[in-house]
């Protein structure tokens, strides 16, 4: 088996081609539709091409990971946007209904990738936790009823018609996971929900996190394979395989604590910094954290995050050096 | 009466949010004209203070993120529960103003009774990275920064609102001993009214504490503090009441917004009651935060009429 295969985790940023397309109101949704099927072609290549492991479309179909999702849910209803932060926004829904599934929503853009590429296809889907908790509940009794009818009735029949198309990796985004540190275990149901009965590989994606110890213990019950999480954002620029120059790492101390035995994605490159991680640097976190984990075979190598909010150039630089250093840290294990 | 009032930043437009979006030429003018109408709004509602929406400010620290001497701006980090983010403030040095921050963010707010939003010194410190002072010593200087900058508003600025999550939310009697002591240095200084507003957080097991502070307004964010956790009392101060959920669009109807301030006199029953969103309106579209405002101040009359009967 390889060691420290790599992936990215979503989303990259669209190409202004693509996005002059898309704001063209003389346009035909149809060709707007094909220009987005390049796009995604494009990316497919490029993410070929950097070297990964396991590539998606950069999610260049998507307009964003909620918004794209709810305007697709029956009893949802678009709200507006408010600021994440600075003058970033994004758009909020309100469920004002039963919430019913209405189609495979990822399922064209899924068997186009599958016709285009030869690579392991990790298919990134926002999860019902952070759906629930990015939107305001008007219909639901409590946010826990809106998170398991969401995975319930959207997930779980949306994941099952993936897998039927023969998906076997499927990431479930849960950004919101660690927003509320006391709803881990509600986080941790919807996921269990989602899945049930299914079977499939599938990740879960949690970052921004200000402490992931706070997962534990009820992560442990989630019936995930693997983790993809963000940990460059909190390290530093340093080489070196020290806990003060890879501080951004010791958090893994505890996944060992508890006896976690699921892969990790490891998030070696920041993806809210133009800087470009060298290859040694990936190097030397790979090899902290294998260490610190103390099996290498678990670590998985991705970006923290999406790596939307960098320009297209320096995203692919980054992952290029994300793949040269997972290969000097192959070399050295 | 019962008293109306706006916390924290009000939500920016979607024109604003496309124009700062493209940070277009005329931004700043943009700004002030939105803002100039949020505030006619305020006075069309009645408002007791009229406040800055604060809709050029990026979060609630920013301006003294940026301009304080001894601060450098941090990493983008998780504002509380939310899905929002604000540059955590380095401190790097000892603080210092020249006074003048708050003086050029408000001075074009009208001849009107006035109030202004702050974070208390304590989740100030609390929200900074501080690689300089001890806790405390950090939350005396940020309140000795706020003096002189409170000092320098003119008069018509009456009252000062500092909202505490971070007080909210800590259950240490220690750390609330601390940010008392903070809030006396201020309220012996600056000579207007002040209201600690203690939103995000259910503070039913320390409010006693917080009664013991040298201020004018208590303030409570009853969405997360369960009333019928409280126990009853007459309290001395003023309450400002935080019943208004700003983090969902669902529009209190005046039957339930009229039952929590029954609940809430009969347990409380302070001298003089006050409404507002129990947290920032930017956690809203516009829209929604202008439909809330109207309702609730309108429905503050209708309570004041049940109430009285």
């Amino acid at each position: 088996m390889k060691k420290f295969t790599t992936q990215e985790i979503g989303s990259l940023r669209k190409p202004k081609w693509l996005v002059d397309i898309l704001k063209n109101k003389k346009i035909l949704a149809k060709d707007k539709e094909k220009a987005r099927g390049d796009a995604a072609l494009l990316n497919i290549k490029l993410l070929e091409e950097v070297g990964l492991d396991v590539v998606y479309d950069g999610e260049a179909r998507r307009v964003e990971m909620y918004e794209y999702s709810v305007k697709r849910i029956d009893g949802m209803k678009a709200a507006g946007r408010v600021r994440s932060w600075d003058n970033k926004y994004y758009n909020k829904a309100r469920c004002v209904g039963e919430i019913k599934y209405t189609g495979p929503y990822h399922l064209d853009e899924f068997n186009f990738i599958k016709d285009h590429t030869n690579k392991i296809i990790k298919l990134p889907i926002t999860g019902a936790y952070t759906l629930a908790d990015w939107s305001y509940n008007e219909y639901y009794d409590s946010k826990h009823d809106l998170a398991i009818a969401f995975a319930k009735n959207i997930i779980r029949p949306l994941i099952k018609d993936l897998v039927k198309s023969s998906a076997t990796f499927i990431q479930i985004d849960e950004p919101a996971a660690t927003t509320h540190p006391s709803e881990i275990a509600m986080m941790v149901e919807s996921f269990n929900e989602s899945i049930k009965g299914i079977n499939c590989k599938f990740g879960i994606h949690i970052c921004y996190s200000s402490d992931y110890s706070e997962l534990f213990p009820d992560i442990l019950e989630a019936k995930n394979q693997q983790y993809t999480l963000e940990f460059a954002n909190r390290d530093t620029m340093k080489l070196g395989r020290n806990k003060v120059n890879r501080q951004g790492y010791n958090v893994l101390k505890t996944f060992k604590e508890y006896g976690e035995k699921k892969e990790i994605g490891l998030g070696v490159v920041d993806v809210h910094i133009n800087e470009i991680e060298s290859p040694e640097l990936v190097r030397d976190r790979i090899i902290y954290a294998s260490k610190l984990i103390g099996d290498s075979k678990l670590i998985h190598v991705n970006p923290d995050c999406g790596l939307r909010t960098r320009t297209r150039d320096i995203s692919f630089s980054k992952l290029k050096n994300m793949v040269i250093g997972a290969k000097l840290a192959a070399k050295e294990i | 009466m019962i008293e109306t009032w706006l916390t924290g930043i009000y939500p920016r437009s979607e024109m604003l949010i496309e124009a700062t979006r493209l940070n277009v030429i005329n931004l700043n003018e943009l700004f002030i004209k939105e803002k100039k109408q949020d505030v006619q709004i305020q006075i069309k509602e009645g408002l007791k203070y009229i406040s800055d929406p604060l809709l050029d400010w990026n979060d609630h620290l920013r301006p003294f993120t940026l301009e304080l001497e001894g601060i450098e701006e941090g990493a983008l980090s998780r504002f509380y529960e939310n899905n929002t983010f604000y540059r955590q403030p380095i401190i790097k040095n000892k603080i210092k103003t020249k006074g003048k921050i708050l003086t050029k963010a408000f001075n074009w707010l009208p001849q009107k009774k006035c109030k202004i939003d702050l974070m208390d010194p304590y989740t100030f410190a609390d929200l900074a990275d501080d690689r300089y002072y001890k806790k405390n010593e950090l939350i005396d200087d940020i309140a000795n920064v706020y003096i002189k900058e409170i000092n320098n508003l003119p008069r018509r600025f009456e009252m000062i609102q500092f909202n505490a999550p971070s007080l909210a939310l800590t259950e240490s009697k220690q750390e609330i001993e601390i940010a008392k002591h903070a809030m006396k240095n201020i309220s012996d200084k600056i000579k207007r009214k002040i209201c600690l507003n203690l939103c995000f957080g259910d503070v039913s097991n320390n409010i006693d504490e917080f009664l013991d502070f040298k201020i004018d307004i208590l303030g409570i964010d009853f969405i997360s503090t369960k009333i019928d956790n409280l126990e009853e009392r007459n309290i001395d101060k003023d309450l400002l009441c935080g019943i208004v959920n700003a983090q969902n669009t669902r529009l209190e109807t005046k039957t339930e917004l009229l039952q929590i301030m029954q609940k809430i006199n009969k347990k409380l029953n302070p001298p003089q009651i006050a409404i507002t969103n129990n947290r920032d309106f930017e956690f809203l579209p516009k829209k929604f935060a202008k439909r809330k405002l109207r309702n609730f101040t309108s429905a503050s009359k209708y309570i004041q009429r049940k109430l009285e009967k």
